[in-house]
Formats: structure tokens, C-alpha cells, sequence
């Protein structure tokens, strides 16, 4: 069985957790609720109301898009990613379903909580931040280059 | 209803009180032997009168005929008596005077027993009488009635009327005869002593009555407020939750308090009154010897009367003032009685009492409705007196399915409640009439309407009961096979209903009329109606959080103990393998704390509740036994540093108490002070912090108890502080191993073990079935399970024992434990139950999303509505959904301010498309047309 300690051991190796110092660790671990997910379950669906974020901590996620009947994955997440905060963040229902792709595990954590978070730790703020705006550029760089496929 | 207490209690209890008369006559002449003998026994054996002589005997039991001297002129002895010497008559007088007094004793016994039970009785009489008539109350009298008024009436103050009820009539006549006795050996002795007695008497006998009138009038005003408390405190408490969401508390101590400085007020001046009669009273009493001892003194000194006249005169009139001054109590209680009496069967008058004819007991099967309801040029009015409906003329059917469409409109809602109403009879028209089979509503038994009709809306009122009480309350119209003749209920004689009616737990339920052969029919009937009302799965959940008693129901007991097999070997097929962690005696289990994990099983006795725990002394010995004490106790010393370091450094208002709800900011605080004054205690010698414990030990916790506390709550799964080592859990094992050994010595097991072959009867169903604890760590792992439980449910056939348990499940005062929901399908239900001719449902299951609603209502419009019956019952529905209309024979409209058939062919008048009165066939016709 695996102890809080063994958990944020596990949150340090996270980029995004890395420069929090580890007693807030320990609380952020002991708040999340560590999840399994078995080959093809959901951990959120596209269009639902977003209560919660996940951290992956082993395993690989599917994001799966789904327009008109028909799916797509998107993208895959693999270990450390945090997936799932943009609808917490602006309230806005999840804009693509997540499933995990062989056995998953994750850390849930509830919406309230980690906007409280980010209120506690800026620095936690600012990764996300830096994340977003990486995730962003590149979405940015992904739509120029569909646009000049589809135009050429 | 007699409003005269005296003729009251002379209607109903004549040869009683007679009896009781003659007891009191017959126990006279032993009451004045045992005052008669004690004197006997002094003058005779004891001071030695007529024993003289040594060997002197005198005779014992010597029975002289009274008055035979007057009457033939000598003495004639009936019986000559035993000669006794002194010692013998000491003897044989003091056992006749024992014998006496035993005797004397038993009439007592007798008479105060005979006298309770004859108020009783008379009291539950009258009770019963004023609940006959609040049952006959018309239903619009309820407006205005509060109910805990009229239980105060009907509970507390006819109460003291059953103390009167025994002395109304004896006391009187056993007081006035001492009265006149008295009086009589008065004049006897002196014609003016008497003559001034009799003055002086009365004189009290005016005055009193007269003093007491106010008295009287204060008595009946304390009562009307006292009435009016209980009402204030059950609205009070009814509207507690206003009260606190408003602020009102205050304002309401403050009308509390008015209320009760008014009855202070109001028993004081009764009390200042009363001690002033008394006092007048006892002064003229005293008056009375004053005149005596100073006029007779003053005649025996002027020599106008020898002194031994005055003696006499004055030992005869020491007799007189008990009986009247007994008289004189006993006409204030009949005044205060009667006049209590009176008040309270003002309040029960009503002229518009329902003749007791509508509520017969029909004594035989109610058979269908023919003709169903006429409505003729009736005018209906709304609850404020408005005039809603004039002039409707209509007719409706059995199995006819009328739909009124309101559209949501308030006057037509308003139009098509009334007309709702009237139909159940909760109004009558103003004007015009309602019959049903050519029988107006007024004089038709409530064995028809009741039996034949149902009326659903969303008021009715659920008593506290099971749901399976108020589901099967409506068919409780008649005890099964009673005889009505025979058993005489219901005869009306002045007023009072003579003889008993059944007994309450007689089988009201008649399965014959409802067309259902026996009780394995009727459970069939109920599960579908239930499903029909869509209330199965809600009831069997009830049925999966309650429990059941394997005494009571051992197969469905042994079936869930199957089930819990099932569930355990084949959990992978269900999809929920690993995700329930099930109880095994030789396993620590890892989802549950460790305080179940010691225990292993449900206590049944609070002492081993976890709260109980920490300081059960057979547990702990059992803890001592494996050295486990210690070490759990450094086990909660960790948990708690642990605690403290997460959460010790935030602010009280942080949201991560609210969000990691398993402390609280006061919680950590009280850890940090107890770990302290361990650290401290800790420094000090160990016998020092024993003593401390012990000091503190009627307080609450101590803190080493409070450690344990601590450890037997602490679930590592879902705390991971890793403190529960392989170590620990293999002496929990041990310890657990020997409590099972240790309870089952005792004579009463104060624990239920976990055992995966009983039935634990203090667990609920559902954790019977699970017998295990669900992982906290699988995602909705709760609701898989949940799933996968009820999947198992209905494939093993066991759902119908879950339906039955949930039957059992108790809905609280008011049904409140139900959602307002389920409690308006309940309604539903409760309609569908007893099978009428006719439901009106008056826009029933607002509570519900339209979907739902649609849903039920379409399997109500569906047929056959019950399997393998042809029961169509007609239906008269004011539609909250118009779309369902469609499925309906006719529709009503509200238009032109009064309500009409829907008009279906164009260009045609909407006056005549109003049907005409006996046209339900061409209604119908038009129906179909569109």
C-alpha cells in the first residue's frame, strides 16, 4: 500500500508540482483522490459540467474528440499531465472526452480545492500559467499549419 | 349533543349510580361500628364497666330489636349473646373491631375502584362522542380548526370531569342526609338553635353560589387560553423552520409570552376569588359557633336554658358543618365541571354536521357505478367565497376518461380545482346538484364515494406509519365478516353511540371486493400499483438502507445470504471485481478502520459502538492481553501529528477544511493541546500522567483514551500515513481472534460478527449483501457497486422481499422522511390501490419533472392497467401536461368563465359544443371524430 509519503514523492517528479515545498505536497496528496481506471473507462466526457481536474501518474490517457456521432483521439497524455483544468478554471462543460488507454492512474482533484490551490500557492498559479501559454502557442501553431494544408 | 353535565352523566351511567348509591348505603352501619366499637372496648373490658364482680360476665353480640320499645312497649331481644368474662370480651371486641375495619376497608377499596372506573368509562365515552363529531365535521370546517386545539379539548380538559363523574350523584345525597340529620336532632334539642342555624346556612347557600358566579366565568377564560397555548405551541412548531429562516424567534417568544402573562393574570384573580369564598365560607361557619357559645352562654347564665340543653345542642351541631361544608365544595366542583363541560361542548357544536347515516358501515360489497356523475346547474364557489363555476351541467361516466385543460391559466385552474372538489365531496355546490348514480352527493353514503371514487391532489396528509400503512389505509373501510346487525354499531341514541366499535386490529382489509383472491394476490396488486405509480426501484431502495428481522422473515434472509455468495463469487461478471473488499475473519481489511477490523462485526450494545470503544474494559483487556494498548495508542499519537502538520498551519476559514471534510479547524486545535500536554506529561514521571488521566476521567475522553479513539477511527486506505504496519495488522487479527472468544462466553453476544454465512439482523440489507467495504479508491466505485447490486436484485427474484422491506420503512411525521416526490405518488398510488370506478386526479405529481409525470400518467391511461384484470376505472385529470389530452375520451376547456367541452367542429358555436346534460355518448363521439 502506498503512503502519503510514497505519493509525494511521486507529485515532486511533476514539473508542474516541483518547486512546492513538501508539507503542501503532502496536503495536495492528501486531498486528491488517488483513481484507477481500468483499459476504455471515462474519466470525463465531452460536454459535461467540470468538477474536477486529474493528474496522470502512470499510465495513458486518450483525448478523444467528439463531433457528429463520430470519434477522433486527438492527443495522448502520458504521465504527469495535467488534464481536465481548463473547464475548471471558466466553468465552461469539458470540451473533449478523456479515456484511459490500458490501466490508468490518477489523482482527482475536486474543482474547490484546486482553485484554492492556486489562491494558497502562486507559484503553482504561474506553472499553469506557463503551461496554458505552451498549450496555447501550440494549438496557435497546429491551426497555421492545418490552414496552409488546406490552402495549398 | 346534551349540554347539561348532571343529565349528561345520568343518560349514560342511571344504574351505576344507583348501584354506587346503594354500596354507599350498605357500607354505612360497618363505618359506625368502627366508631362505635374503639368506645366499647374502653368502657367495657378496659375501664371494666359492668365487670365488677370477679367472674362477672357480660353479654357479647346481644342484638335487641331497635325501637321495640316505642313501637310494642317492652324490649324484645332477637339474640341473647355469648356470655364473656373481661379478658375473653377484650379479646372477642378488639376482632370484631379488626373484622370491621377489614370490612369497612374492602367497601372502601370497592367503592373508590367501582367510582374510577365509572368516570373512566363515562370519560372515554364523552371522548369518543366529541371524535365522532369532529368526524363528522364537514370538510370545510377544517379550515378553520386547529388540530392541537382540539386535541387539548378532547385530551386534556374533559380530564377532570372522570374525578365527578363518580361523586355527581352519590356524594349529594350521602352529604345532604348527614345535613339533614344533623339539622333534624338540632331542632330536636332547640327549635331556635335550629331556626338560627338554618338562617345562618341559609344565608351561605345564597351568598356562595353568588360569590362564585365570577369564579366560574375566570374558570372559563383560563381554559379558552389554555386551549389557545397548545395551538400556539404546535404552530410553533410547525413553523420552526420559517421561524429561523426569517428571524422570527424573538417575535414568537414574545406572543408566547403574552399568552402565558395572560393565564398567570387570570389564575391569579381565580386564586384571590377562591381563598376569599373560602374564607367568607369558613366565617360564617365560625359565625354560627360564636352565636351559640355567646347566645346560649348568655341563656344559661339569664337561666332561660339549663346548661345541659346547651351541651347537647352544641355536641349535635358539632356535626353539621363537615356534610355542609362538603355540600358547599361539591356545588363549586359541579360548577366548574359544568360549566368546563359546557365550554367544551360549545366548541364542538356544529348544526352542520354530516347525519351519521353517510357514514354507516355499508355491511355489504359496494357494486360498481352505473351511471357515474350528473352535475346539474351547479354552482361552485372557491375556498375565499368567490363564485368560480355557475350554472354547470355535465355528466361523467364510469371508465370514461375526462381531461381538463387549463393551460396553466389561474382562473381555469382555479375553475377546474373546485369542480375537482366538489366531485369528492371536499365542497358542496351552492346551488344545484352533484349525484352520483342519480344520488346527490349529500345523502350518499361515504361507503360509495369512498370505495367507488378516488380523489388524488397534492394535500393529503400522511400520518406517521409505515408505507405500507398509509398505502393500505384506504381500503381499511370495514372490518372483513362483520356482522352489522348483530354487532349494533353505529345505532345513534341521544346523541351517544352505543356499543363498541370493532376493533382496530380486526382485518379491515376486504381482498373479496377488490376482486383479489388471497394475500399472495394482494402483494402481486400492491407491487403493481407501485410500479404503475413508479415507486417499485425508490421502495426497494428503502428496502436495500433498512433492515430486516431474520425472525420475521427468515427465507428472504437466507435468500440475501445467497445473494451475497452470487455477488462475492461472480463480482467480475457484474464489472465490479476488486472494488468491494470483503470481510474475511482471517483478513485485516485495509478499506475499513481499525477499530472494525478489531471488532468485526455491529455492536448491538452501545458500549461497543465505536464511540464505546476506548473505554470498554473487556476491550481493553483483550488490547492489554496482545500489548496492543500501547501501541495503538502511539499509533493515534501519529495520526494526530500527522494531522496536525497537514492541516495545522491553516487559517479557520480555509476551504480545505470544508473540501477534506474528515477534521475540522476546531478538531486540529484540540490535537495540538492534547499532543502538548502529552509532550508534557511525557517529561514528567508516567505515574504523574496516569493520575492526570484518572482525574479527568468523568469529564470526557482522557487523552489516552482520546488516542485510542483516534487509532480505532483511522482507515489507512484512505488516510496513507502509513501507520498501520504488517505488524500491527497481524496482532489486530490476534486481538480480534480473542474478542470473538471473549463475546461468545458472554450470555447476551453484544456483537454481531461478520460471518459470510448469517444474516446480520443490525446491518442493513444492503451491507448485508456487499458484507464488505467498497474501495475508496475506484472511480465511482460507490455507484458501480450500487449498479451492479440492483442488476443482482432483479435477476435473483429477490427484488420483491427488497419491495417488501421497503414497505416496512418508516415515513415520519407527516411522511417528511419521503420526498415530496415519492409522497405524491404515494398519492397515486393510494388511488389506484383500491380499484374505483372513477380517480379524479387534480393535478397531481407537480412535483415531478414533466417527463416522469408523463410517464406515469401514460401507464395509468394504458390497458389493461393491472395485468389479467379488465378494471378500466374512468378518469377525471386537470392535465398539468395539455399534450397527454389526446389520450384522453373527452377534453374541458375553461372558457367564457365556466368550463365546456372542447369545441371540436369548426364554426360551431362554443355554447352548444358545451355538453348538453345525458350527452356523454355524442361527447365521446366528438372525441374520437378528432
Amino acid at each position: 500500500m502506498r503512503t502519503l509519503s510514497d505519493e509525494v514523492e511521486v507529485l515532486r517528479k511533476i514539473p508542474l508540482f516541483a518547486s512546492i515545498e513538501p508539507a503542501k505536497l503532502k496536503l495536495l496528496a492528501y486531498a486528491c483522490d488517488k483513481v484507477e481506471f481500468a483499459d476504455g473507462q471515462v474519466l470525463f466526457r465531452q460536454g459535461d459540467e467540470g468538477d474536477s481536474a486529474f493528474i496522470v501518474l502512470s499510465g495513458t490517457a486518450d483525448i478523444v474528440s467528439e463531433t457528429g456521432g463520430s470519434e477522433v483521439v486527438v492527443a495522448q497524455l502520458k504521465d504527469h499531465a495535467l488534464v481536465g483544468e481548463m473547464s475548471v478554471f471558466c466553468d465552461a462543460p469539458r470540451s473533449a472526452t478523456v479515456r484511459a488507454n490500458g490501466k490508468l492512474i490518477a489523482l482527482k482533484i475536486g474543482k474547490g480545492y484546486f482553485l484554492e490551490l492556486i489562491k494558497e500557492f502562486p507559484e503553482l498559479a504561474g506553472r499553469i500559467i506557463r503551461e496554458l501559454a505552451f498549450r496555447l502557442a501550440k494549438t496557435t501553431a497546429d491551426l497555421a499549419a492545418s490552414e496552409r494544408a488546406a490552402n495549398s | 349533543m346534551e349540554r347539561n353535565l348532571l343529565k349528561f352523566i345520568w343518560q349514560n351511567s342511571r344504574l351505576k349510580q344507583i348501584w354506587l348509591l346503594v354500596v354507599i348505603i350498605a357500607s354505612m352501619p360497618l363505618y359506625f361500628i368502627t366508631l362505635e366499637l374503639p368506645k366499647q372496648i374502653v368502657n367495657g373490658p378496659i375501664q371494666g364497666d359492668g365487670f365488677s364482680g370477679a367472674g362477672a360476665t357480660q353479654p357479647f353480640l346481644r342484638l335487641p330489636l331497635p325501637f321495640a320499645e316505642q313501637l310494642f312497649g317492652r324490649e324484645i331481644i332477637l339474640f341473647d349473646g355469648f356470655q364473656f368474662d373481661r379478658l375473653t370480651m377484650l379479646f372477642a371486641l378488639g376482632f370484631l373491631f379488626l373484622a370491621a375495619v377489614i370490612a369497612n376497608g374492602w367497601f372502601k377499596l370497592y367503592m373508590n375502584t367501582y367510582k374510577g372506573k365509572l368516570g373512566e368509562s363515562l370519560l372515554r365515552q364523552l371522548r369518543y362522542t366529541l371524535l365522532d363529531r369532529v368526524l363528522r365535521y364537514r370538510v370545510a370546517r377544517f379550515r378553520n380548526l386547529k388540530g392541537a386545539e382540539a386535541a387539548s379539548v378532547i385530551k386534556d380538559e374533559v380530564e377532570p370531569l372522570g374525578e365527578f363523574v363518580g361523586d355527581a350523584f352519590s356524594l349529594p345525597i350521602f352529604l345532604g342526609g348527614q345535613a339533614i340529620t344533623g339539622l333534624l336532632f338540632l331542632f330536636l334539642q332547640s327549635v331556635y338553635f335550629g331556626l338560627l342555624t338554618i338562617a345562618i346556612v341559609g344565608l351561605q347557600v345564597w351568598l356562595i353560589p353568588r360569590l362564585r358566579r365570577k369564579l366560574i366565568q375566570l374558570g372559563r377564560q383560563r381554559q379558552l387560553q389554555a386551549r389557545r397555548l397548545s395551538g400556539q405551541v404546535a404552530e410553533t412548531v410547525e413553523m420552526a423552520p420559517d421561524i429561523h429562516v426569517n428571524d422570527m424567534s424573538n417575535f414568537t417568544r414574545a406572543r408566547h409570552f403574552g399568552l402565558l402573562s395572560t393565564i398567570l393574570n387570570i389564575r391569579f384573580e381565580l386564586y384571590q376569588r377562591k381563598f376569599l369564598v373560602k374564607y367568607i365560607n369558613n366565617l360564617l361557619m365560625q359565625f354560627l359557633s360564636f352565636l351559640f357559645y355567646v347566645l346560649g352562654g348568655y341563656f344559661v347564665i339569664t337561666g332561660r336554658l339549663d346548661i345541659g340543653q346547651l351541651v347537647a345542642v352544641i355536641a349535635a351541631y358539632k356535626d353539621l358543618p363537615g356534610p355542609i361544608k362538603g355540600l358547599i365544595d361539591y356545588d363549586q366542583l359541579r360548577l366548574i365541571n359544568e360549566a368546563r363541560y359546557e365550554q367544551t361542548v360549545d366548541s364542538f357544536r356544529d348544526d352542520g354536521l354530516l347525519p351519521t347515516s353517510v357514514q354507516d358501515m355499508a355491511g355489504k360489497p359496494v357494486p360498481p357505478l352505473k351511471d357515474g356523475f350528473q352535475i346539474d346547474r351547479a354552482t361552485l364557489e372557491d375556498e375565499t367565497g368567490r363564485v368560480v363555476l355557475e350554472n354547470l351541467s355535465m355528466r361523467i361516466a364510469p371508465s370514461e376518461r375526462v381531461a381538463i385543460v387549463t393551460h396553466g391559466d389561474d382562473a381555469a385552474r382555479t375553475a377546474a380545482n373546485v369542480l375537482c372538489a366538489a366531485l369528492a365531496r371536499l365542497t358542496s355546490p351552492l346551488a344545484g346538484t352533484i349525484a352520483l348514480d342519480g344520488t346527490s352527493l349529500d345523502n350518499l353514503p361515504e361507503s360509495v364515494t369512498g370505495r367507488r371514487v378516488a380523489y388524488v391532489d397534492a394535500n393529503s396528509f400522511f400520518p406517521a406509519g409505515t408505507i405500507r400503512d398509509n398505502l393500505t389505509m384506504v381500503l381499511k373501510n370495514q372490518p372483513v365478516g362483520l356482522d352489522i346487525e348483530t354487532h349494533g354499531i353505529g345505532k345513534v341514541k341521544n346523541g351517544m353511540l352505543q356499543g363498541e366499535p370493532p376493533g382496530e386490529d380486526l382485518d379491515w382489509i376486504d381482498l373479496a371486493s377488490l376482486g383479489i383472491a388471497d394475500g399472495d394476490a394482494f402483494a402481486r396488486h400492491v407491487r403493481e400499483v407501485l410500479e404503475i405509480s413508479g415507486l417499485s426501484l425508490q421502495i426497494q431502495d428503502l428496502g436495500l438502507r433498512g433492515t430486516v428481522d431474520p425472525e420475521a422473515n427468515p427465507a428472504f434472509c437466507d435468500k440475501i445470504v445467497e445473494v451475497r455468495r452470487e455477488f462475492r463469487d461472480n463480482a467480475a461478471s457484474f464489472g465490479v471485481e476488486g472494488i468491494v473488499e470483503p470481510f474475511h475473519p482471517d483478513r485485516y481489511n485495509d478499506q475499513a478502520t481499525v477499530g472494525e477490523n478489531l471488532l468485526f462485526g455491529t455492536a448491538r450494545m452501545p458500549a461497543w459502538e465505536p464511540d464505546g470503544l476506548p473505554t470498554n474494559p473487556v476491550l481493553l483487556s483483550i488490547l492489554d492481553r496482545h500489548e496492543l494498548r500501547g501501541r495503538l495508542q502511539d499509533m493515534g499519537m501519529r495520526i494526530a501529528e500527522a494531522r496536525i502538520e497537514l492541516f495545522g498551519d491553516l487559517a479557520p476559514d480555509s476551504k480545505i477544511f470544508e473540501t477534506v471534510a474528515d477534521v475540522t479547524f476546531e478538531e486540529v486545535a484540540r490535537l495540538k493541546e492534547m499532543m502538548a500536554r502529552l509532550r508534557m506529561a511525557g517529561r514528567q514521571t508516567p505515574e504523574g500522567a496516569a493520575s492526570r488521566g484518572a482525574a479527568k476521567k468523568d469529564k470526557a475522553l482522557t487523552d489516552k483514551e482520546e488516542l485510542l479513539r483516534i487509532a480505532f477511527g483511522y482507515c489507512e486506505a484512505q488516510s496513507r500515513f502509513g501507520v498501520v504496519d504488517e505488524e500491527i495488522k497481524a496482532a489486530v487479527l490476534a486481538a480480534r481472534a480473542n474478542v470473538r472468544e471473549v463475546v461468545a462466553e458472554m450470555e447476551a453476544a453484544p456483537v454481531f460478527f461478520h460471518d459470510p454465512d448469517r444474516y446480520n439482523p443490525t446491518a442493513t440489507v444492503l451491507d448485508n449483501i456487499l458484507l464488505g467495504r467498497i474501495s475508496s479508491s475506484v472511480v465511482d466505485g460507490k455507484e458501480r457497486v450500487l449498479a451492479a447490486v440492483q442488476e443482482l436484485i432483479s435477476r435473483t427474484g429477490i427484488s420483491n422481499g427488497l419491495l417488501d422491506a421497503g414497505l416496512d420503512f418508516e415515513m415520519g411525521n407527516g411522511g417528511r422522511r419521503l420526498s415530496e416526490m415519492q409522497r405524491q405518488k404515494l398519492r397515486v398510488a393510494r388511488a389506484l390501490i383500491k380499484k374505483p370506478d372513477i380517480i379524479i386526479f387534480n393535478e397531481v405529481l407537480g412535483a415531478m419533472d414533466a417527463a416522469g409525470r408523463r410517464d406515469i400518467m401514460n401507464r395509468i391511461l394504458d390497458r389493461p392497467l393491472l395485468s389479467d384484470e379488465d378494471w378500466n376505472p374512468g378518469l377525471v385529470a386537470v392535465l398539468l401536461d395539455d399534450e397527454l389530452a389526446a389520450r384522453f375520451d373527452r377534453t374541458i376547456i375553461y372558457r367564457n368563465a365556466t368550463l365546456r367541452e372542447e369545441a371540436v367542429e369548426t364554426g360551431q358555436d362554443a355554447a352548444e359544443s358545451a355538453a348538453p346534460a345525458g350527452d356523454t355518448e355524442g361527447a365521446k363521439d366528438n372525441a374520437h371524430a378528432k
